[in-house]
């Protein structure tokens, strides 16, 4: 569907931009980031579905005073969080990225490493994947934005609608909690060993 | 284990956390995604505005009424009382604004 003079001028794009075009651009930052953000690739296509959708009817409520992008991370976070209320009402658990398939973990291995290496690197991801979505949710999203996304303080302030100094705080707070989580399982499985 | 080797470890583990956070997981996307969308996108309809014109409706009943209070003050004006002299001369220069307002108005929407 083509999008009319208006909403291009908003969105900085070319007048004669189809919303298929938006979509096939972002869908791959849609989908990562609520495969992270979700902690699941269950259920992840009707999630951006969702997002695309609410994008279209948010557009004329667009000032176009951020990026497009930063817009629809702001969208993208927005269905992510109604996706955890919907989960705790439900009582579903989370369940790890890493758990479902032997998916990507296992396709970013590095050549030169030997098996016990790469076994530790694997084991470190799965950890990592799993105390994240033990965060609080606004931790959780800040680290994916700023780490996966490479999103700057100022575009996740913005997706966020939060001050750039919370955004650092949340940021410094996730990082740490990651760190004495995956430090306390270490040293709990060195001891077990 | 001393200082120095714990400061160590703890900056290794920090750098091998960041590197696991920046590896973006793999996704598969149905090649017909962005087309499936596209076709559940609802119809907007364009709001559709009539135009209307106030103040130039305003404007001809203001012209018309001083005409007709120009009409009536011409009688009292001509007999040399001042005071209609001057009422005349304040409607006249009312009436005078409205025409170059409504012409220039004429102008720029002609242009438009």
């Amino acid at each position: 569907m083509k999008l009319n003079g208006k909403q291009a001028v908003i969105l900085n794009l070319p007048m004669e931009i189809d919303f298929e075009d938006v979509v096939r651009e972002h869908q791959a930052m849609v989908f990562r980031t609520l495969t992270r953000l979700t902690g699941s690739r269950e259920h992840v296509e009707d999630l951006a579905q969702e997002v695309f959708l609410r994008l279209y009817r948010a557009l004329p409520a667009f000032r176009g005073d951020s990026l497009l992008a930063t817009y629809i991370y702001r969208v993208t976070v927005n269905v992510a969080q109604d996706e955890w209320k919907r989960r705790r009402r439900t009582d579903r658990p989370l369940v790890s990225i890493s758990d479902e398939t032997s998916a990507w973990e296992d396709r970013l291995q590095h050549p030169g490493q030997n098996a016990e290496e790469q076994m530790a690197e694997r084991q470190l991801k799965a950890a990592v994947e799993e105390e994240l979505q033990k965060l609080s949710a606004i931790e959780r999203t800040v680290l994916v934005l700023y780490h996966q996304e490479e999103r700057s303080y100022d575009q996740i302030a913005h997706a966020l609608q939060m001050p750039i100094g919370t955004v650092r705080t949340h940021l410094h707070r996730g990082r740490k909690k990651l760190h004495e989580a995956i430090q306390a399982r270490t040293g709990s499985e060195r001891r077990a060993s | 284990m001393s200082e120095m080797e714990i400061n160590q470890e703890d900056r290794m583990l920090d750098t091998l956390i960041v590197q696991a956070l920046e590896e973006q997981p793999q996704t598969a996307i149905p090649p017909d995604f962005a087309a499936r969308i596209a076709r559940q996108l609802p119809v907007r309809r364009q709001a559709f505005f009539r135009q209307r014109h106030f103040g130039l409706t305003f404007s001809w009943i203001g012209v018309v009424t001083l005409i007709v209070a120009l009409f009536f003050l011409a009688p009292s004006a001509t007999r040399g009382s001042s005071t209609e002299e001057w009422i005349e001369f304040f409607v006249c220069t009312q009436l005078l604004c409205l025409v170059v307002w409504m012409a220039l108005r004429a102008h720029r929407t002609h242009k438009a």
